[in-house]
C-alpha cells in the first residue's frame, strides 16, 4: 500500500482499463483488507494474539470470496480457483 | 404555526423534526413539501392554513379576512351539508361594499373546487417523490437539494462494493478517521496504556500509520 491520502488510495486501487464489475471487485478486496486488518488489530489488543500478516491475507481471501459468491449470483468459480487465479476469476464476473 | 397545526396528535418524533427544521436553517421548509388532503375539514383552519395550495387564505384575501367574524374557524365549521351537498356559510362582520363583492366571488370560485369527505380525517400528503406517502429517503433528498454536498468519489465506490455491511462500515470509519485507534482514543480522553502501534510498537497508532505506514501493514 502507498503512503497517500486514504481516500485517494482507495479510489486508485483499481485497473483503469478494466470494466466496472471488475473494479467493484477491486474495491471489495480493498474493503476486505481494511476490515480484516482492523479485526486483526483488535484480536492482538483484546485477545493477546500475535501479529501475522499471512493470516490476515488468508482471511481476506476467504471473506472476499464468500461475500461475492453470495452477493453476485453469476459467480461460478471455486475457492481454490479464486486463490490460484484471482484475476481470471474477476474477469469471469459479468 | 403558519400552516402546520395538528397540535393534539403531535408525537415525540414530530417534535424533534420541528426542532431540527427550526434550528438548522434548512434550505426549504417542511411545509413546502406537504399539501393538505381535505377530509371532513375538522383539522384545517380555514384562514390560517395553506390548505388549497395557493398560500393561506388570509394572505390571499387579506381584505376578506379582516372582515370575517370567524377568523379562527375550522373548515368544517364554515358550512353544512344540505341534502348531501356541502354549502359554504361564511360569517362576516358587516355587509360587503360593492368593490368587495368581486373578491368574495373569487373566493367562492376557489372554494367550488373543494370536495369535503365526511367521516374522513384531514391528512397531509407528501408532495415529493410522487408516492404520496412520506419516505425518509425522499425527505432527505428534498431538504438536501439546496445544500451543497461534497462527496468524494471514493464513497460512491465504497457503497457499491460487495462486502458485508459491517466491513463497509469499518472501511468508511477508517476513511473518515473515526475508528477508535489509540491516537483517536487519546484525543477523546479515553485512558490507554500508550498510544503506540500494537503491531510494530514503534510509532503512534494513528489511522494513517496503522493502515499505511506500519511495517506490518506493508507485509499485507
Amino acid at each position: 500500500m502507498f503512503h497517500i491520502d486514504p481516500k485517494s488510495n482507495f479510489d486508485q486501487f483499481r485497473l483503469s482499463r478494466s470494466s466496472d464489475s471488475v473494479n467493484v471487485m477491486w474495491s471489495t478486496i480493498w474493503v476486505g483488507v481494511v476490515s480484516e486488518f482492523w479485526n486483526h488489530r483488535n484480536f492482538i489488543i483484546f485477545k493477546r494474539d500475535v501479529a501475522d500478516a499471512s493470516e490476515v491475507f488468508a482471511l481476506v481471501q476467504v471473506n472476499v470470496w464468500s461475500w461475492i459468491s453470495v452477493k453476485i449470483r453469476s459467480t461460478s468459480f471455486s475457492y481454490s480457483n479464486w486463490c490460484l487465479e484471482p484475476l481470471v476469476c474477476m474477469r469471469m464476473i459479468s | 404555526m403558519g400552516g402546520v397545526g395538528i397540535r393534539s396528535r403531535s408525537s415525540l418524533w414530530w417534535k424533534y423534526l420541528k426542532e431540527v427544521w427550526a434550528s438548522e436553517g434548512w434550505g426549504r421548509s417542511f411545509e413546502d413539501g406537504i399539501k393538505w388532503k381535505v377530509g371532513d375539514g375538522k383539522d384545517i383552519s380555514f384562514w390560517e392554513f395553506n390548505w388549497l395550495g395557493c398560500d393561506a387564505l388570509k394572505r390571499v384575501f387579506p381584505r376578506l379576512f379582516s372582515i370575517s367574524s370567524a377568523k379562527e374557524a375550522m373548515v368544517a365549521e364554515l358550512g353544512s351539508w344540505i341534502n348531501g351537498v356541502w354549502v359554504w356559510q361564511l360569517p362576516w362582520q358587516r355587509f360587503f361594499f360593492d368593490w368587495e363583492k368581486p373578491l368574495e366571488d373569487q373566493l367562492f370560485q376557489i372554494l367550488l373546487e373543494v370536495r369535503l369527505v365526511p367521516g374522513e380525517v384531514d391528512s397531509w400528503v407528501w408532495k415529493v417523490g410522487g408516492l404520496q406517502t412520506f419516505l425518509v429517503n425522499f425527505a432527505y433528498i428534498y431538504v438536501r437539494k439546496d445544500r451543497e454536498v461534497v462527496s468524494s468519489p471514493a464513497f460512491s465506490r465504497l457503497w457499491r462494493c460487495k462486502a458485508i455491511p459491517s466491513a463497509v462500515l469499518t472501511t468508511w470509519r477508517m476513511l473518515e478517521n473515526k475508528l477508535a485507534t489509540r491516537v483517536n482514543l487519546e484525543r477523546r480522553e479515553v485512558s490507554v496504556e500508550n498510544s503506540l502501534c500494537c503491531m510494530c510498537g514503534k510509532e503512534e497508532e494513528s489511522y494513517r500509520h496503522l493502515f499505511f505506514d506500519c511495517s506490518f501493514a506493508w507485509h499485507v
